[in-house]
């Protein structure tokens, strides 16, 4: 068990170590070298201003979309449970078409990043009020108010692109948006996403023995000390703040918060003491080599880290299937 | 009354004979497509602002019957009716201004929407296109063509020749600088930057400027391969506080040209729409350059 | 816990009475069985006792406390509740369940071994809950429900999927825990709730048709009488473990 995580970690800089390599232009290992040990070229002050905190931004969008997949998957009690089920992706949308289209004072950088936080977070508050708060959240009426709320933030987005957009900032520029990408913070902005990040995984470490135990069944779960509905809500509040930050950084990543919990549970059973680092682990390794490959397939540009996901999503699913059809 | 039948048949002869020196016109526009125009243009309706600004120029904005919402330039063609602008074109619009001549550049489907209904309707579409400087060039004298204003045209596409060669007479025994000229940032932190396949790539190359990367296959830039890039000169087009904002991100401070002071603001209208203006634009940026060369 | 008290309870739904002026007291030391014909009431008085479906008027009291004063951590903490169907979302392996439901009371690994010994699932630890079968399963969630040693437990359909020697096991086992608890079961097997129950509580439209030691519910009356049928009562011989009724030819 310890040679096991042992061999995530291991896994983890590697990943980031091919990271700081890849781009349009490679960076040989004695480049990355000799940038860490303080050359004063163009080559490696870039690769300290630009690629590392980009990297590193990476894997904290990563780890917490893996923690918000996962407890997801614990609350909806199904392994196909992914962030964005409640509406996050029509709210974070919504905030960063008002971003981009609608001129308001402020610096453009935070302006999004925040407006698309609270459009996340703020979508899953609808939800819960339209899906029942007062008596608690039953999961099946909340993803179907999820999908109610989903299809007429959608609409509201789209109104909105049309209505809004000009001759300088037209479609294409906000729908870039929609197709998932980390923009390169700078260091302070990685500071704090180191920050939210350690406090996301303290804050979900609490919900373990909660998730566990929703896993027997509400029932039991209610049998075992937990009230289920209330826990539910709560819990639900809590992983979308986590994936409200994710998006706020890294905008709509698909598939990650779906891959990694699957993954780490298959590695270290549905225990969510172990799970939730786990998945947080494999989360991060997947958007850094994601985000790797994003930046290094069609130099000078950048796939949408969204697009590469989603191309890695389909086998992996069909690869799942496979698994289940052995007997 | 002989005589006068006579004189009625003479004038009918000569009438027709009239009519007959203002033949047909066939043009052939930049997709190869022959249109025929039964007399010079009166009423055209010239979609986008590159097309209206060519028109006008030509000294014939009064022939213009309607116009888009995102058309500013030149002040004679604000109140014109509208036909169209963010939502697309409205063909009903068109119509109602009974134009003889619609010209249409290829971008923001205008080419679809309006092509087929336009033929179906029998008034006379122009497709245009700018892939380069001299193609714009090219744009007066068919214009000009087509609304029977050969030698307004001759003279006005003459004098834009004679501009560049005065400006690449200024900088054709120096050196290039590199380039790079920033059209706008998309919401995903790439930058759109002008290619050297476009027009307003070859009108940089027309003020003196050198591309400093290479051909791109899509328009997207990471910010990253520019800085990498490290251009002599750094050109945005667009608002002062939105190219501050840029410099403020991660790595632009890196530039030699920003630490330098040679990040420059340029004209949008001058660089991005493919008319009379791109070559004042042309003529600033061939005397910003020199200036920067003497830093 | 010394007594669990059932004060006037009565729990409706629209349109059903489902209990009606139930008074019921339960202390421990006593096996006790809740028996009826299907829809009498007996799921529902369980779970009701549980806490797990509210009273709608009455009270159920545990301690002279009215249960919903307790939260749920306290309930968790004294009461185990084994349920008829178990499906749970993911493959926990048998420590993990045992590891749950020792949460309950913050035992510690010692009290998780004894658990282990006392259902003799030591070769079961390691493996997962889709490759264990009826039998193993039940002794599985069993552990897991007295690891916390709760003083009410309370059993819905005991071994109602496992074969005859595994319910006359499980049986067993409930018995002994009732020595020391208050044990509440629901049967429909009414040989087996003869022969393991000190006392039967006859329930038949949500009311209590009788409450009596087994001996006395048992014999000819209101048995038959609230089940429509004629039972033919005939002892078991010692030397033998359960009855096999032989139709008349």
């Amino acid at each position: 068990m310890g040679r096991s995580r042992l061999l995530l970690g291991a896994a983890l800089l590697g990943s980031l170590g091919f990271a700081a390599s890849a781009g349009h232009d490679w960076a040989t290992p004695a480049a990355v070298f000799r940038s860490l040990a303080g050359d004063d070229s163009l080559q490696s002050q870039l690769l300290i201003t630009w690629r590392y905190p980009r990297i590193l931004a990476a894997a904290l969008v990563g780890a917490l979309l893996g923690l918000g997949g996962a407890i997801f998957q614990g609350v909806f009690r199904n392994p196909l449970a992914e962030p964005y089920l409640l509406g996050s992706s029509g709210g974070a949308a919504v905030g960063a078409t008002i971003a981009l289209l609608v001129p308001m004072g402020l610096p453009s950088q935070w302006l999004l990043a925040g407006l698309s936080f609270l459009g996340a977070w703020g979508a899953t508050w609808l939800v819960l009020l339209v899906g029942g708060w007062r008596r608690g959240a039953d999961a099946a009426h909340l993803l179907l108010a999820g999908v109610a709320i989903a299809a007429m933030l959608g609409a509201v987005r789209s109104f909105m692109m049309l209505a809004l957009s000009d001759d300088t900032m037209n479609l294409q520029a906000v729908l870039s948006w929609t197709l998932g990408g980390i923009q390169t913070p700078g260091w302070w902005g990685v500071l704090l996403l180191g920050g939210l990040t350690a406090l996301a995984l303290a804050a979900v470490m609490t919900l373990a023995h909660g998730l566990d135990l929703l896993g027997l069944g509400d029932e039991q779960a209610h049998a075992f000390g937990l009230q289920p509905e209330r826990f539910v809500r709560w819990a639900v509040l809590v992983a979308s703040a986590v994936v409200a930050v994710a998006v706020a950084w890294g905008g709509l990543v698909a598939f990650v918060g779906l891959i990694a919990p699957h993954v780490a549970r298959w590695r270290c059973g549905p225990r969510h003491r172990r799970l939730l680092p786990e998945s947080a682990a494999i989360g991060a390794i997947l958007v850094v080599l994601c985000d790797g490959l994003a930046r290094s397939v069609l130099p000078p540009a950048e796939i949408p880290l969204g697009l590469i996901t989603a191309v890695f999503g389909g086998p992996f699913f069909l690869f799942v299937l496979a698994r289940r059809r052995r007997p | 009354m002989f005589r006068s039948g006579f004189i009625l048949c003479a004038g009918w002869l000569a009438a027709q004979a009239g009519a007959g020196l203002a033949a047909p016109l066939l043009v052939e526009d930049a997709l190869g497509r022959s249109v025929r125009l039964e007399k010079p243009a009166q009423r055209i309706v010239p979609i986008f602002s590159s097309n209206t600004e060519l028109v006008a120029a030509l000294g014939l904005a009064d022939r213009i019957v309607g116009v888009e919402a995102f058309t500013r330039d030149p002040p004679e063609v604000l109140g014109k009716p509208l036909i169209g602008g963010r939502l697309g074109f409205s063909v009903d619009a068109i119509v109602r201004q009974s134009p003889d001549l619609v010209v249409v550049t290829p971008a923001r489907q205008a080419m679809h929407q309006i092509i087929e209904p336009m033929s179906r309707l029998h008034i006379p579409v122009i497709v245009l296109q700018s892939r380069s400087v001299r193609e714009v060039i090219g744009n007066v004298r068919l214009l000009g063509r087509a609304t029977g204003t050969e030698a307004r045209a001759e003279a006005l596409a003459g004098s834009f020749e004679a501009r560049l060669q005065r400006v690449q007479a200024r900088h054709s025994q120096t050196a290039r600088p590199r380039v790079v000229l920033i059209t706008g940032r998309l919401g995903n932190g790439m930058v759109l930057i002008a290619r050297s396949d476009t027009y307003t790539g070859d009108a940089l190359r027309l003020a003196g400027a050198r591309p400093a990367l290479e051909q791109t296959v899509v328009p997207q830039v990471s910010p990253e391969a520019v800085i990498a890039a490290d251009p002599d000169v750094l050109l945005f087009a667009g608002t002062r506080e939105h190219f501050a904002e840029l410099l403020a991100t991660p790595g632009w401070s890196l530039l030699r040209a920003v630490r330098a002071q040679r990040a420059y603001l340029v004209s949008r209208s001058e660089f991005l729409i493919p008319g009379p203006r791109t070559f004042d634009g042309i003529e600033k940026l061939s005397r910003l350059l020199a200036a920067a060369r003497e830093h | 816990m010394t007594q669990v008290c059932v004060n006037s309870l009565r729990v409706a739904v629209p349109g059903k009475t489902l209990l009606d002026d139930l008074n019921l007291e339960f202390s421990p030391g006593q096996l006790v069985g809740l028996i009826g014909p299907n829809g009498a009431g007996k799921t529902t008085l369980i779970k009701t006792l549980a806490g797990f479906r509210p009273a709608g008027t009455g009270a159920v009291t545990w301690n002279g406390r009215d249960i919903r004063q307790w939260t749920a951590r306290e309930r968790a903490a004294v009461c185990g509740y084994l349920p008829q169907h178990y499906v749970f979302a993911w493959d926990y392996n048998v420590r993990d369940l045992i590891e749950l439901g020792a949460a309950r009371v913050a035992a510690n690994e010692h009290s998780i071994a004894d658990a282990v010994r006392a259902h003799e699932l030591e070769a079961l630890v390691e493996r997962r809950w889709s490759t264990l079968s009826g039998g193993e399963r039940a002794r599985c969630l069993l552990a897991s429900v007295m690891v916390a040693a709760p003083a009410l437990l309370l059993v819905d359909e005991p071994g109602a999927s496992l074969d005859i020697r595994h319910r006359i096991d499980l049986l067993a086992r409930l018995r002994a825990t009732a020595a020391k608890a208050t044990v509440i079961v629901v049967m429909h097997d009414l040989e087996l709730a003869a022969r393991y129950c000190d006392r039967l509580v006859l329930l038949a439209n949500g009311r209590i048709a009788q409450d009596a030691p087994s001996a006395e519910v048992i014999a000819p009356g209101a048995l038959d009488a609230t089940f429509g049928v004629r039972f033919q009562r005939v002892a078991i011989r010692p030397g033998f473990d359960a009855m096999l009724g032989i139709p008349p030819s």
